[in-house]
């Protein structure tokens, strides 16, 4: 666990690592997978990338607040031995029968350690939330935990908090972005 | 399941019409394999499944939720097909329709009817700082207290994130704004609190309605409006008293027992009863399709054969006036309706004139009080029994009677008569104000609108969660009083 002080702010940031030894890898769950073409693992040429590598083409996005334009999801999973993330609307996904990517297709159906969304703003700033039926945060702890890790990656992070009244991550953000 | 791009949302129950075929995967998902049927709404109807809605969101109930659970019919009704078809997919779907919402709608209806910022939270027991944060969007807030904010603006709580304006009546909140502050041109000069009761009031009497759904409505059962408030008024009043105690099967002599059941039961009105200002005896209000009567219980109205003039002369305004005389609403005092009806010196308005001869004239026709007044020696023991035999208060009884026998009020000697109703007569207006099983229930929601969502409950219709947030108490103590509201009422 790192401790830095930026600003005013004091972040606690936590690594990848300590995060998946935080919270063991799961399987996703089987209710939810509908069909085989979600456990395909989707090659990397076809966009996938792994966060905190240099990626250029990333499709930036405006804040998601209302249900009619969530702006440009990429879904990510904190896997076993990397980060993947992808758009969810990805060419690659437009063939498969659900006709967009799940975050199964980015394990190949294997366990992973937590799941959810993310937007980004600019070059350099994310905003996360834990939206993942497969893998998603199991509580709120767990969700900043994840958030702290995408910080620990030189990225400015906030994420969409986590709704007490449904018991879920938030899938829009109300207010403003509180930045890590 | 793809929606056709020119759809919204929300209007699946209109695409019948498109012969659409449902995912059976996605119903299952949805509503459980339990629930039967090829449309969302037959699935909703046999689903068992509850749902749990937050300021942004729905979602699957969960053991951590601490937000609103719904029904699956009231989840569908609110969000429709579009919006929770999502959760085949998903484990929470958001359902904010445009940035801002609901705070948006909020300090539009607040700004419409003219209260501040601290009228609004002092009633809905928020501190002003956190009804800003609200209104503005800056933070998130529980749905039960944004819901018990809606619930005063007569805002329709189920609608909130989802459809901007949260369904509210913009005609009323114009009425209500009018009548407000010393600035008002009406003479009414509604206080901050005034407003937030009557439209806290008119919130009732629209779920009172929708509720009720299929039950009686006096439209239906032939009350129409009429347009006759040709001089004198009041012949218009006794007509219409005579037309309506003839369809309702009252013999001429024949007393009305019970008539807040009658009207509630028998023409499917709600009756609310309200703590106002003593100075106001009712209103009739408008909001939406729903129409309704709040009773004021303060001032004259304590007594209850008062009261039951009251009832009967708002009762005329909502059976006969045509909406443009209703304007949304309509609020009399006590100085219009305790008047004598056929003295037009004193009210000059003829819709109230009208009123007034009806209330009197259904209560106790003149014919029949005349007969029951002359069988006394005396005036004092006369009037008394006219009281007695017909619930109606001493200056109505003493109106009746003179104008019956041709003379004026002042030549009948009341000196000595007991003007206090008959314990039998109390019972039979029983308001429910004075004993409610649940106690933080609000005046107002303590009448059949507590036994409709009993009923509504137990049809599978809302949850027990959705009864105990209307009456302001939770769930278990819902359940465990369930049956004595069911039981006052049956």
């Amino acid at each position: 666990m790192i401790s830095s002080v930026s600003g005013m702010a004091h972040l606690i940031v936590m690594t990848f690592d300590e995060f998946r030894e935080k919270y063991p890898a799961r399987s996703p769950k089987q209710c939810l997978i509908k069909n085989d073409d979600e456990l395909q693992l989707m090659p990397k040429e076809k966009g996938v990338h792994s966060f905190g590598e240099h990626a250029s083409d990333m499709l930036q996005s405006h804040i998601p607040r209302d249900f009619n334009d969530r702006g440009n999801i990429h879904l990510w999973v904190i896997a076993q031995n990397d980060v993947p993330f992808a758009l969810e609307q990805v060419e690659w996904g437009k063939g498969l029968e659900s006709g967009v990517i799940k975050h199964t297709n980015l394990t190949g159906g294997s366990d992973a350690h937590c799941g959810g969304e993310l937007w980004f703003i600019d070059q350099e700033s994310v905003i996360l939330g834990g939206s993942s039926g497969r893998y998603g945060p199991q509580n709120e702890q767990e969700l900043k935990d994840a958030v702290n890790s995408f910080a620990a990656c030189n990225y400015k992070v906030a994420h969409m908090g986590f709704d007490e009244d449904t018991g879920q991550p938030f899938t829009v953000l109300v207010g403003e972005p509180q930045w890590l | 399941m793809k929606i056709p791009g020119n759809l919204s949302p929300f209007s699946w129950e209109n695409r019948n019409g498109y012969n659409m075929q449902f995912n059976k995967a996605d119903l299952e998902a949805v509503f459980g394999d339990e629930s039967s049927g090829e449309t969302p709404e037959e699935r909703a109807r046999t689903s068992l499944r509850i749902f749990v809605r937050s300021q942004a969101q729905v979602a699957f109930d969960n053991e951590s939720a601490k937000g609103r659970r719904l029904s699956s019919i009231e989840a569908l009704n609110a969000f429709g097909w579009g919006i929770i078809s999502n959760l085949a997919y998903r484990t929470a779907t958001p359902i904010i329709c445009l940035e801002g919402e609901p705070g948006n709608t909020i300090k539009k209806r607040r700004e419409s009817l003219g209260l501040s910022i601290e009228n609004l939270a002092k009633a809905a027991e928020l501190s002003p700082e956190i009804l800003q944060h609200l209104e503005n969007s800056t933070t998130r807030v529980p749905i039960r207290k944004i819901e018990n904010v809606a619930r005063l603006l007569a805002l329709d709580e189920t609608h909130l994130s989802i459809h901007s304006g949260a369904n509210g009546d913009h005609g009323l909140g114009v009425r209500l704004r009018e009548m407000i502050g010393p600035t008002s041109q009406d003479a009414t000069h509604f206080s901050p609190s005034m407003v937030l009761g009557l439209s806290e009031a008119a919130w009732v009497i629209k779920k009172q309605t929708e509720l009720q759904n299929t039950a009686v409505s006096y439209r239906k059962l032939g009350y129409v409006p009429d347009h006759n408030y040709d001089y004198p008024a009041w012949r218009s009043g006794m007509r219409l008293a005579a037309q309506t105690r003839e369809k309702l099967g009252f013999a001429i002599g024949d007393p009305i027992r019970g008539l807040k059941d009658l009207v509630e039961k028998q023409l499917g009105v709600p009756v609310i009863q309200a703590e106002l200002n003593p100075r106001f005896a009712g209103a009739t209000i408008a909001n939406g399709n729903a129409r309704g009567i709040v009773l004021n219980l303060r001032g004259f109205n304590e007594n209850v054969w008062v009261r039951r003039n009251t009832l009967a002369h708002e009762l005329c305004h909502l059976l006969y006036d045509p909406g443009q005389r209703l304007a949304k609403l309509l609020v009399d005092e006590f100085e219009t309706i305790e008047t004598d009806p056929f003295n037009l010196s004193k009210v000059r308005d003829v819709v109230e004139i009208r009123a007034n001869a009806f209330a009197a004239e259904f209560l106790a026709p003149q014919e029949a009080v005349k007969d029951v007044f002359m069988g006394y020696a005396s005036h004092g023991e006369g009037l008394a029994a006219v009281m007695e035999m017909y619930g109606i208060s001493f200056s109505s009884a003493k109106w009746q009677v003179a104008n019956a026998l041709r003379i004026s009020p002042s030549n009948i000697d009341a000196s000595g008569v007991n003007i206090s109703p008959s314990a039998e007569w109390a019972a039979g207006e029983n308001f429910t104000a004075d004993y409610f099983p649940i106690e933080a229930a609000p005046i107002c929601r303590r009448g059949r609108f507590a036994y409709e969502l009993v009923k509504a409950v137990d049809n599978g219709l809302i949850t027990s969660d959705t009864a105990a947030a209307s009456l302001g108490c939770d769930g278990n103590e819902f359940l465990a009083k369930k049956q004595m509201i069911r039981s006052i009422f049956e």
